[in-house]
């Protein structure tokens, strides 16, 4: 453990990025308190209900997107929202699903993947072939399809499909897929462990199965789970926005980066400022997350260390 | 914590900011508007011309020349050319080219003139308009010289009868039977290969058509200028190949047709200018070609890349993403042809039977921002808001202005309504088809509603399910939905008479509007035997009935931008059919 802290503590990269996911960490939960101080809301129309802002064909006025010291990042087009503040609550959406998602993966995949991993055989073989068909599925043209029928079949016609139900659905489809390569990891892992003269010293002195499971085998895979979700974490963020760009994904006005993009590509020829700022963003916080769970691996596999 | 290094750090700051200084180089849009200049219709329209009129040629384009092709890219072919099938303006529009109806709206300088094509003038109504009587013009011609008689037109007009023509309209069948649906019409007769000859039809000689109606028909001039009124010969009726080529009347004809490639029309050497009071023969040949993405098509018509300066498109739209480039630049801006898209209105439709109050469909009224909402669809050129029912493309139109309120909605006399509404009202639902220019009109409605007090709830439905459930359905479950309407000639006899007669099925009347008096005065206004005059007491009606009572709220007068390449002259976006019309194109140079 102290080892690994000190491999993580000489890899700058790592370190660097740890540092810009912690500080994304950071506005995702104080993004109330920064949209207070800053004196806007992520919702409410300023171009539309502020004379100035945007021109009758719903473009800024001013160039740079409408960039000002009002408008720090500029104005959406169209609708004119503040981009300062939707990119700010957009990190909580993304980091939301993205991390919802993964809790659910880590459950999952650990407890499938340890357990038949241990026992082998028959449920081998089962989870083996469960784990082909998931993969074979076609993960987003599921989605496609699922999410309009969700909305009609259960939201009555006189509600809103509440933002709990968007969240759920789109964690609930990540995870169901998402446990499948982590679980598959773990089998082996607790294929070779099972095996190795520790597990068998329990089984000599009669430890149960559980006790073999639970205090012989999950603490020496925590490593890999680890590596898996820093991992995972960042593909989720980019899926979600690629679902938001397609326009299934979380629905308005809940601000999100996907269709923050997706906008921007419409508007390119004439306001290419506001595909900039979700771009980027986007960008450095998946980068961020990719390198730290390289760093992560690189400080808790002794193979590639350098 | 550890320190962070800046050796790393640096070069991704670095490469962010670079990137913000690179791009943001977008001009602001400014605070110009282009408003008044793009507004220059008449607006009333298409008044009934007199036999002079009819008579031809056309009057010139001013500065046309002769010679030359010219080409036409669109992204998609036409789904229908047998001109009994033609249901659509756009085609309507091009198929002048080779087609000709029994009238047909002459355009001088953008204004519309109903004139005879190839009857002497636009019909002669006797027996209380239930007889209409069509001379024929003499020196009128096939493209093989076969001269044009009744007889054609008879057999074009019982086609309409037959199997596989019901995408056209059925206007024909209903009104000789006196039927008041298709179904009905071909148990009384089935089109001429089943039925023979049909005997509400006459002929006595070739150069005279009778129709004998069951009831006073007053819109019979403006039917006889759609497509199903051109003549079809039996003898070149090919039957569904007929839909690829047909045989034509017009100033061209149709050489070669690959569908979904490209079609080629040449001159038609036996159409004579003197016959015909609307279409121009200018260019030498017209070539179309299709599956050209719109976004390309009209980069290379604004640059005048390849043969984009002799380009028009006639059924592609300008593509939004270039209007701002346009806009910058003048000589690109000229090039951008911009008119009201035919009779095209826009409304806010609200389901009467659930919003029964007339508090609270005032009360909407009211709170609907029609401003915000038309910038969140692209500005002023997706239409001019409106104020009245019917579109003012169409005879009889009169402006007037209900329930007054400024375009950005009032929320002081919604809340007066809704104080005096019987029930309070918390929400509303608003159904819309999914797509993100709608989600994010939507959500202009919800903030306008929300300063009113009612929570909107949004309803995205992918396009089968809107139209199914909300355009096509018997009963859908939702308070208000957008709506895009328009007429099939420009009158109001297939606008008001459908939507708001409560007798009528959800598909004509999907606001379930129900006023008795409404219906009487329909029934009285329907024996009108004068068009023009049936025009104007049905807007009268509209204005001080049907509006009164604030079934929907309207929203916009749809418009609609083409673009021209630098050569060609003679494009406008025709008045009733709403895009550019190519029987008056001609090349600048050649």
């Amino acid at each position: 453990m102290l080892r690994m802290l000190d491999v993580f503590r000489r890899d700058r990269t790592g370190l660097v990025a740890l540092c810009v996911v912690a500080f994304f960490v950071l506005l995702a939960l104080a993004a109330p308190l920064i949209a207070a101080l800053y004196g806007k809301n992520p919702t409410e129309h300023y171009g539309q209900n502020e004379a100035g802002l945007l021109s009758p064909e719903g473009l800024p006025v001013l160039p740079n997107g409408g960039m000002s010291g009002d408008f720090w990042f500029g104005i959406e087009p169209g609708l004119g929202r503040d981009v300062f503040t939707q990119l700010l609550y957009g990190i909580r959406t993304s980091l939301l699903v993205a991390t919802a998602a993964v809790a659910v993966i880590a459950v999952l995949g650990v407890a499938l993947g340890v357990t038949v991993g241990y026992l082998g055989g028959l449920a081998d073989r089962a989870f083996t072939f469960v784990c082909n068909v998931l993969l074979a599925f076609p993960t987003l043209l599921l989605f496609l399809a699922l999410s309009p029928i969700v909305q009609t079949r259960f939201v009555d016609p006189g509600e809103n499909e509440p933002a709990w139900m968007q969240f759920t659905v789109l964690v609930l489809v990540f995870a169901a897929f998402g446990w499948v390569p982590l679980a598959m990891v773990l089998r082996t892992t607790v294929r070779s462990l099972r095996e190795r003269e520790f597990v068998e010293a329990a089984r000599a002195v009669g430890a149960s199965r559980r006790h073999i499971v639970l205090r012989e085998l999950l603490p020496n895979v925590w490593a890999p789970v680890l590596v898996h979700i820093t991992i995972a974490l960042p593909g989720i963020v980019t899926a979600e926005a690629a679902l938001s760009f397609l326009g299934v994904g979380i629905s308005e006005p809940i601000p999100d980066w996907g269709r923050m993009i997706a906008r921007g590509s419409e508007v390119f020829y004439d306001d290419p400022t506001y595909m900039i700022f979700p771009g980027v963003t986007i960008l450095l916080f998946v980068l961020a997350f990719n390198l730290l769970g390289d760093s992560v691996r690189d400080a808790l596999d002794p193979r590639t260390r350098r | 914590m550890p320190r962070i290094s800046s050796r790393t750090a640096v070069p991704l700051v670095a490469a962010a900011s670079a990137m913000l200084v690179l791009c943001s180089c977008s001009a602001g849009a400014g605070s110009k508007s282009d408003e008044a200049a793009t507004r220059t219709e008449a607006d009333l329209v298409a008044g009934v011309g007199s036999a002079k009129d009819s008579a031809g040629p056309a009057p010139a384009v001013a500065g046309a020349r002769k010679g030359g092709t010219v080409r036409v890219a669109n992204l998609r072919d036409f789904s229908h050319l047998d001109p009994q099938k033609i249901y659509a303006g756009e085609t309507y529009n091009t198929s002048l080219l080779w087609g000709r109806q029994l009238t047909q709206y002459q355009v001088v300088d953008g204004k519309p003139k109903l004139v005879g094509d190839l009857a002497t003038d636009t019909g002669k109504p006797s027996d209380g308009g239930r007889t209409w009587t069509y001379r024929l013009k003499d020196g009128i011609a096939w493209e093989d010289g076969k001269p044009i008689t009744s007889k054609h037109i008879k057999y074009g007009i019982e086609r309409t009868f037959a199997p596989g023509f019901e995408v056209g309209p059925s206007y024909w069948p209903q009104w000789l039977t006196g039927k008041s649906d298709l179904a009905a019409a071909r148990e009384v007769y089935g089109g001429p290969k089943k039925d023979g000859d049909f005997d509400r039809i006459e002929t006595p000689d070739d150069k005279t058509v009778v129709f004998r109606f069951h009831k006073t028909q007053s819109d019979v001039p403006f039917m006889a200028a759609q497509s199903s009124s051109s003549p079809v010969r039996p003898d070149k009726d090919t039957g569904a190949a007929y839909d690829l080529k047909p045989f034509a009347t017009g100033p061209y004809r149709i050489t070669v047709h690959r569908q979904n490639q490209s079609l080629t029309l040449a001159k038609n050497p036996h159409w004579k200018a003197d016959t015909d009071p609307i279409r121009h023969q200018y260019a030498d040949k017209f070539e179309f070609t299709f599956e050209k993405k719109e976004l390309n098509t009209a980069q290379e018509i604004l640059n005048g890349r390849g043969a984009g300066a002799d380009t028009v498109t006639t059924k592609n739209e300008f593509p939004p993403e270039l209007i701002g480039e346009a806009n910058r630049d003048a000589k690109k801006k000229d090039l951008i042809v911009d008119g009201r898209r035919g009779a095209f209105s826009s409304h806010l439709v609200i389901r009467n039977d659930r919003v029964a109050d007339l508090e609270v469909r005032k009360a909407i009224h009211y709170l609907f921002p029609r401003q915000q909402a038309r910038q969140a669809l692209g500005g002023p050129r997706v239409g001019d808001i409106a104020t009245t029912y019917s579109s003012p493309a169409i005879v009889g139109w009169q402006k007037y202005d209900t329930n007054p309120v400024a375009p950005t909605g009032d929320v002081k006399k919604a809340k007066e309504h809704l104080a005096k509404a019987k029930k309070p009202v918390k929400s509303l639902s608003y159904a819309y088809e999914a797509t993100a220019v709608n989600d994010r009109m939507a959500q202009v409605l919800v903030d306008a509603f929300a300063k009113a007090g009612i929570e909107l709830v949004t309803k995205p439905l992918p396009l089968p399910a809107y139209t199914n459930e909300v355009l096509r359905g018997t009963d859908p479950k939702y308070d208000l939905w957008m709506s895009t309407s328009s007429v099939d000639w420009p009158t109001p006899a297939t606008g008001v008479p459908y939507r708001f007669d409560s007798r009528r099925d959800s598909l004509d009347n999907d606001p379930r509007y129900r006023n008795p008096a409404v219906d009487k005065a329909l029934d009285r206004i329907a024996r009108t035997g004068d068009a023009t005059k049936k025009a104007k007491e049905l807007i009268a009606l509209e204005k001080d009935t049907i509006m009164k009572d604030v079934p929907l709220v309207p929203f916009l007068h749809q418009r609609v931008q083409q673009v021209r390449g630098g050569n060609v002259g003679g494009a406008f976006i025709h008045p009733i059919y709403g895009t550019i019309s190519p029987a008056w194109l001609y090349l600048k140079k050649s």
